[in-house]
Formats: C-alpha cells, structure tokens, sequence
C-alpha cells in the first residue's frame, strides 16, 4: 500500500500540531465556538447529540494491521472502546473529549492517518471499490487513481471552500462496487477500442435531499488527463455552483440547472485552453503511486478448499457461500467480514475485535484490510487453503456471521442515538430487522437483498439505493419511516420509489415483512432476486400488500 | 413549560440549566413556565468562557417532578443512545425511548 513520503508526514505533523494550538486557544478561551468550530470541523471533529465525534479519513478504504491496531488503540484510550465504519469506508469515534482530540491525532500521524478533509466544504476522502486489487475484471486497480487524486486535492488551495462538499469515487471495472453514479464525480476505469486505458467520468450524482443518478460527462478520458480534466470539473463548479443556499449547493444542481451540455462545453473548453500548459505528474510519482499498489507474492498452498470443506461445518459452508467472493487468483478467494452480527450495531468494532482482524490479516491476508462503503471488512486476498483458519478466528469474537448481501447486512447511519443532523434512529430498526428475519432462519431463503436505511433526508444510509430504502423522518415529534423500493447503487444503478405513506416505528417491521413476503410468493424461483423481481413486476404489487385499504391492487402501476 | 440544555465544552455532555448551575440529569433542571428568563440565561451562558456551548431552550411536559422533552431527538438526548450503555444510557437517567 501507499507508504508516507517525508512531506506526507511532515504536512500531517503540522496540520496536528496547528490544531492542538486551535483547541488550546479555545480551551483558554481565546477563540469563540463560532470561531473555532469551523477549525474544528476542518479536522474532523463535530459535536453530536452526547459528545464530540471524530471522523477519521481512511483513503480509499485501505488499513494495514498496524494501522487497525492504532485504531483499537484509539477506541480504547480516548474512546469507549469501539469505533463505527462508516458507508464513506472511514472510521467514527463518537466520544472523543476535546481536550484529548490532539492527542487521538498524533497517535493517527504516527500510521500515517489523520482527520483532514473528512468534513467542510472541500474534496472529500476519495472513494474505491473495497475489492481493488483482487477482483476478477478489473482493468486497473483504483486506488492508483484515487491516491493521485488524494495527493492532488489534500490541502489544495483553491479548492477549500467550494459551495458545498465533493466527493469523488473510482472503480476499476464495470462492477461497480464504489457507486460511482452517486458521487460529484465517479470514474470508472475503461478500455477505448484500441485497448488504451481511461475513464468513463460520471458527474453530478448524489444522494440526499435531491438524488440523482451521475451523468456521463466523458465516455472516455484518457489516463494523463485525469488531473487537469477533474481540475477544470471543480474550476467550473466553484465558478457557478450556488452559494446562496446550501441545499442547492451540491454540483448535482449546478448541472441540473446549467442542463448537462452547457456544463460539458464549459468544463472541455476551460480543458481545452489549460490541457498544454499544465504540469503534470512525473511519472516518477506515477510510478511510485502504482508500486505501492502492487499485489502481494501470493503463495502457493496445495491443500485443497474442497477437501477442507467436507471436514468442517455446515456454518463454514454458509459462511463460504455468503461471505467469499472469486478473486483473480483461483486458488485465492475474496473475504468480506461482516460487522452486522445480528442484533448489533452496524458499521461497530470493538477495539478487540480490530486487534483480531489485524492479527488475522498478517497471519492469513498479506497485511492488507479494507473497509468497505457497506460497513463491512474485507480481506481481499486470502488463500482458500487459509479458510476455515480465518473463519475460526472471525468466529471466536464474534465476526462470524454469514450474512454479506442478504437482508441482515444492512446499511445503517448513526440516525438520532448519536447524530445531530438526525430526525429519527436507524440503528434500533436495522437491529430489529436483522433480529427477526434471523428468528426466522429465513434470511438464506430470501437470498441476496439490500436493506439500506437513513435517520434523515441527507441519505447517510444511503437509503436511495436499497433495494429496500428506509428514511426516517419526524412525523410531530414522532419517528416515522418512509420506505422506498427498487434503488440499486450497482452498474444498474436506479433510485428507489416511494411505496406510499410512512409507517411509524412499531409497525415498520410488519410492513418489512409484507414486501418480504410478497417478494417471496411473487418470485418466479429462487434465483430471481428481489431487486429483479420488483423489476419484472413494479410497485402496485407491493403497493396493495402494504396498504389493501386503499384498493391499490385496482390501480395500475 | 421549557428547560435550558447544552453540551458540555469539553466533554460534549448533555446539560441542563437548574437555577446556580449547570447538571446532568433533566430532572434535576429549572423548569420555566414562560419565556420570561430564559434569554437572559441564555445571554449569560453564553457569557461565560469555557462551560458549555450551543446553548437553547427546549418544550418539556412535568409530571410528579418527572420531566419529560417533548421532541423525540431531546428524548435521546436525555436519556443517551438506545443502542449502548454509554453517557447517559449508562448512569441510569430514567428512560423514555423504546422501539
């Protein structure tokens, strides 16, 4: 992985040392809140609903063990012992003390990790398919794209008070697992008809208040392009997108309003002027960048997945088939770690538990850990021959359960147990639907699904794009959950329909349960999944199970 | 009916204003049955360096000396996080929030 250079560790250093002043003059009371907190925020330090919250930047999903371990360190010292993973693959501490946030950050710097640009208005931790480096079809792996790109946008000047946050997401093949059509930008990597490598650039997608599915600004860009292109994006968007109000901020309504092709002209003709004249990077660095992203000397084991399978358990078995994935090498597989043990916390890792994950991943994964937008943990390359050794020890605290991509492993955001901006919780209906369905021992049968929930219309829970969307909203002072149906954040990507009015919490379960049971009397066999099957048959079924009182199975669609 | 409420300065811990000082635990807060001297407490907390931030005043309903917030997200608030024993959900302030 990308290592530090001197002026990476020196900037990190600075910028700690800087905000240990910030804090001090604040705690002498030199400095007003109204004055401190946007320093504040620009270190990654809000205040919640009970305390303050770190948010801690992960680029591009990527950990080491050592880095993990400092994690735990983190969550058991100035924390309560655990830390949340986040759908940005960064990592939240929600009870950090101000006096100690310094320290918390000098403890980061020493794994070349830090807060920075994890809030504010300004280019956000660039975002990657959790897979890279091991999945199948992958052109190249993104995060030779996304660390230019972090080294590009950290700090820069220009661009440290946009209208509104930026968030960029890079994805190395046409799977796309870093949801590329929700981000300011998404690149995906891409072939042209000769064979050279480039991107398809994606632009103004975003979830929140206004959702809306990236559009395609370039079906090719070639690969030295990528600096001065996504420059002239963020030109024109600081140029002309609003400030006059926040919620029609985001480059998602700058497009919208300009229309597309206006937009375009603006941004290839400012590329046009400036494409000759700009320095690029060395391919000194290039190379550097793509060096630190070589995979691992993968190892040879003889001993056969087959032959260890028949030995071991049937919930081995289970876990294989949800929790692997093919990687590129055939005798190696991709493991996804879920962090949804049924019942708890989504996203949460005790500091245990990460110190497990980091000694498991040096003992059976090439020192290389994921987080991934799912707030799950990936261990992209293990040998199969490593398997059940994995499984055994993932068991053993706790995070062991076969449960990736079916309804269990959902999506939550903090919602109102912790969040300011929340109107209703998320985390207690995530926990009771994986609870029920799990009761049920029905989760296998229902098969791959996506629950994904949001405890407000910012979309944290990126609930647009479930398959099944919860948004918890405030209905006179009381939760209540719209539920939305159809959304994909794949390579078919869609934004979810309303089925109708909300439900209030205690009856969001049973309602969960009519679309679920729908689902599965309506389902042409197993293997049509739930998101294809809404497909084929659209709303008004669901809609006359959920409300029957209002004749909706008159309707059409 | 209202209460003051704020976060701690250093620790971000949910406060109530309860006549002398700041506390813990909503029901030990002043409780104001108008507007009357709510701003000048405000004005005044806001005063002072170093105790509290984002001070404000929220709707509450008494009964019994029990003091219950109106709005759901002060419920929360005064109560802690549903989903651990952590703040306030660990030192035992009565609980209003179920599922």
């Amino acid at each position: 992985m990308y290592r530090y250079n001197d002026f990476d560790a020196e900037f990190v250093r600075t910028r700690v040392a800087e905000f240990r002043q910030q804090v001090k003059r604040r705690i002498d009371g030199v400095l007003t809140e109204d004055e401190f907190k946007p320093l504040r925020l620009q270190n990654g330090l809000y205040l919640q609903l009970h305390a303050y919250m770190l948010r801690v930047a992960i680029p591009y999903g990527t950990l080491n063990s050592r880095q993990m371990r400092q994690l735990a360190h983190i969550a058991e010292t100035y924390d309560k012992g655990y830390g949340h993973f986040t759908t940005r693959q960064n990592i939240q501490y929600n009870w950090i003390a101000l006096p100690k946030v310094a320290d918390a950050l000098d403890d980061l710097a020493v794994v070349e990790m830090h807060a920075i640009q994890t809030s504010g208005n300004c280019i956000r931790n660039v975002t990657a398919d959790h897979f890279a480096g091991a999945a199948v079809n992958e052109i190249e792996d993104p995060r030779i794209t996304a660390e230019l790109l972090r080294q590009w946008s950290t700090g820069h000047p220009e661009y440290a008070f946009l209208p509104r946050k930026f968030k960029i997401a890079v994805t190395g093949c046409a799977d796309d697992r870093a949801v590329v059509a929700f981000h300011d930008i998404g690149l995906q990597l891409v072939r042209d008809s000769s064979g050279a490598v480039g991107y398809k650039v994606f632009v103004g997608g975003g979830l929140g208040r206004t959702p809306r599915i990236g559009r395609v600004l370039r079906d090719f860009l070639p690969k030295q392009d990528l600096l001065p292109y996504v420059d002239q994006i963020l030109h024109v968007y600081n140029r002309y997108g609003r400030r006059d109000n926040k919620y029609k901020a985001r480059i998602k309504i700058m497009i919208d309003e300009m229309g597309l092709d206006k937009a375009r002209q603006s941004i290839e003709a400012r590329f046009a002027e400036v494409k000759d004249k700009v320095v690029l990077p060395s391919a000194a660095l290039i190379a550097t960048i793509e060096d630190a992203f070589k995979p691992p000397q993968f190892k040879r084991d003889d001993r056969r997945l087959e032959a260890i399978e028949q030995v071991f358990s049937a919930e081995f078995a289970s876990w294989l088939n949800t929790n692997t994935h093919e990687h590129r090498e055939e005798d190696h597989a991709i493991v996804s770690i879920s962090l949804k043990k049924h019942g708890g916390t989504p996203g949460d890792a005790s500091a245990d538990q990460m110190r497990v994950m980091a000694d498991l991943a040096e003992a059976y994964g090439y020192d290389e850990i994921r987080v991934s937008h799912e707030q799950n943990i990936i261990f992209p390359h293990v040998a199969k021959a490593d398997l059940f050794n994995l499984y055994q020890g993932l068991r053993e605290v706790g995070l062991g359960t076969a449960n990736i991509g079916l309804i269990s492993d959902i999506i939550a955001c903090p919602g109102m147990d912790y969040c300011a901006l929340a109107t209703a919780r998320s985390i207690p209906i995530a926990q009771e639907i994986a609870e029920h369905f799990d009761h049920l021992k029905k989760e296998h049968d229902i098969g791959h699904l996506k629950i994904k929930i949001s405890g407000c219309i910012n979309a944290c829970g990126h609930h647009h794009i479930g398959h099944i969307g919860i948004l918890g909203l405030d209905r006179a002072g009381v939760e209540n959950y719209q539920i939305t149906l159809g959304g994909d954040g794949s390579a078919e990507a869609s934004l979810g329909a309303r089925t109708g009015p909300g439900f209030p919490a205690d009856k969001l379960l049973w309602a969960v349960e009519v679309i679920i049971n729908t689902y599965l009397e309506q389902r042409l066999n197993p293997e049509e999944d739930f998101l294809a099957c809404y497909r084929r048959l659209g709303m008004t079924v669901f809609k006359s199970a959920l409300y029957p009182e209002d004749g909706f199975e008159e309707q059409s669609a | 009916m209202q209460v003051i409420t704020a976060n701690a300065f250093a620790s971000g811990e949910v406060l109530y204003w309860a006549t002398r000082g700041w506390v813990d635990d909503i029901h030990r807060a002043q409780v104001f049955a108008d507007d009357g001297e709510i701003a000048a407490i405000i004005s005044d907390a806001n005063a002072v360096p170093h105790q509290i931030v984002g001070v404000y005043a929220i709707a509450v309903t008494t009964d019994n000396a029990v003091i219950t917030p109106v709005q759901y997200r002060e419920k929360i608030r005064a109560t802690g996080p549903t989903n651990y024993e952590h703040g306030k959900s660990a030192t035992g302030v009565i609980g209003y929030v179920s599922l």
